[in-house]
């Protein structure tokens, strides 16, 4: 009855009554599983519309339709079959908050002092007080916007310890592809052979946050993260600085 | 004292769970399937016994490995990655296959052996262990792009 396992010669069971499917067996079979794929294929393109997701983009996708493919309120409800389903709401992106004045809700502590920067989803609610008129302070909107506008990014706090740990492999130290050296301030400026890689004021049309943004720097090994390249975005559009 | 503190923060800080928690899924789905032939080609109940086993840990793991993705999206990614939308619904739908194997398999010892079933549960474990290969693909898209 029993066989033995190869080399081992410990005893195994093996059938002798194995059966192999019938014709009409095997096509129902086979069947049920394409019936099955299809309900699948629909049903995966269906919750691909309801989120918005469109794989076809996002696999060709450059630069900033791969990383805002899935805004944050696409984030499905039935995200895993875990009890809570994002429970988190996702920051948004300190770019364009020059609008939003930081208001009594939004602190969540009365009294305190408004922060300089908000750190979540500012309300641009014309009339938090029914008095508008009283000079409270926290009510002076002058000053603020231009706080907001640039983020506090250092360059040697935010920017260059991303290029060193990076970058520098192929772009300073040893190795400077394409004449880019990006291990100091006065290099990075300088840019490569042919000319510089960052608009100071315009991150947008920065060539080197064009190459991060769309993954084709670092060459090889992950993108930067998101904040990464966020913080490269914010000191270009803040001048570029020294600082 | 200091080299076990560095493990340790490379372990929770550094490096990224999701990529370390995903290899489970992939290797047990892909072993289970190769198993289940073997068992088939053998016929033998032992291997075929090894399959099973190998699922549903393979179910387990899909958890962690859910579990540790959702975290990365949304601490080191910030709620920003591309191609959420597809891995997690793959992602769903391996945990679910895999579970359904397992348990009808628990219930059923027989699935294998029984010539109306063959072929359907063989599918199975080779459409859980395509939908893994699949999900690292695109987590690969991720990292490094396309
Ligand atoms: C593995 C090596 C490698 C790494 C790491 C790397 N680069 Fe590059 N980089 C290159 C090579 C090679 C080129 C030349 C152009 C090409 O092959 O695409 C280049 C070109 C560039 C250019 C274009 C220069 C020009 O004028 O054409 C920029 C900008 C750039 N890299 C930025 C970066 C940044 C920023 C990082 C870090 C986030 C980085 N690179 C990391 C290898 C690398």
């Amino acid at each position: 009855m029993t066989d033995s396992f190869w080399k081992t010669g410990a005893p195994s069971p093996r059938r002798q009554d194995l059966l192999w499917p019938s014709l009409t067996q095997a096509l129902r079979q086979l069947g049920i599983v394409a019936v099955m794929a299809v309900v699948w294929g629909v049903l995966l393109l269906g919750y691909l519309g309801l989120t918005g997701g469109q794989p076809a983009e996002v696999m060709g996708g450059d630069s900033e339709s791969t990383l805002a493919v899935v805004s944050p309120t696409d984030t499905p409800v039935v995200a895993l079959p875990s009890p809570t389903p994002s429970p988190t709401p996702i920051p948004p992106t300190p770019t364009l908050v020059a609008t939003a004045e930081p208001t009594i809700q939004e602190t969540s502590v009365p009294g305190a002092e408004p922060s300089p920067r908000p750190t979540h989803t500012p309300v641009p609610s014309p009339t938090p007080t029914p008095s508008p008129v009283l000079p409270t302070p926290t009510q002076t909107p002058a000053p603020v916007p231009e706080a907001l506008e640039t983020p506090q990014v250092s360059f040697a706090a935010d920017v260059l310890p991303v290029f060193q740990r990076r970058c520098r492999n192929c772009h300073g130290g040893e190795k400077t592809e394409e004449g880019l050296v990006l291990s100091a301030y006065p290099d990075v400026m300088t840019g490569s052979w042919n000319g510089p890689v960052i608009k100071p004021g315009n991150a947008e049309e920065s060539y080197l946050v064009e190459m991060v943004a769309s993954g084709k720097m670092p060459k090889k090994g992950p993108r930067l993260l998101p904040s990464e390249i966020q913080a490269i975005r914010d000191w270009i559009d803040a001048g570029a600085l020294d600082n | 004292m200091e080299f076990i503190n560095r493990l340790i923060n490379a372990l929770v800080d550094v490096h990224p769970l999701h990529s370390m928690t995903v290899h489970f899924p992939i290797a047990l789905t892909g072993t289970a399937l190769l198993f289940l032939v073997l068992a088939l080609w053998r016929r033998n109940e032992a291997l075929e016994q090894a399959a099973f086993y190998l699922i549903t840990l393979s179910a387990v793991s899909t958890i962690v490995a859910g579990l540790t993705g959702y975290r990365d999206y949304m601490i080191r990614f910030e709620g920003d990655a591309p191609l959420v939308n597809v891995k997690i619904f793959l992602g769903v739908t391996l945990f679910g296959l895999t579970t359904v194997i397992a348990l009808t398999r628990w219930r059923r010892s027989e699935i294998l052996w029984r010539p109306s079933t063959m072929i359907l549960y063989l599918s199975a474990f080779a459409g859980s262990f395509g939908l893994a290969t699949v999900l690292g693909f695109l987590g690969g898209v991720i990292l490094y792009g396309f």
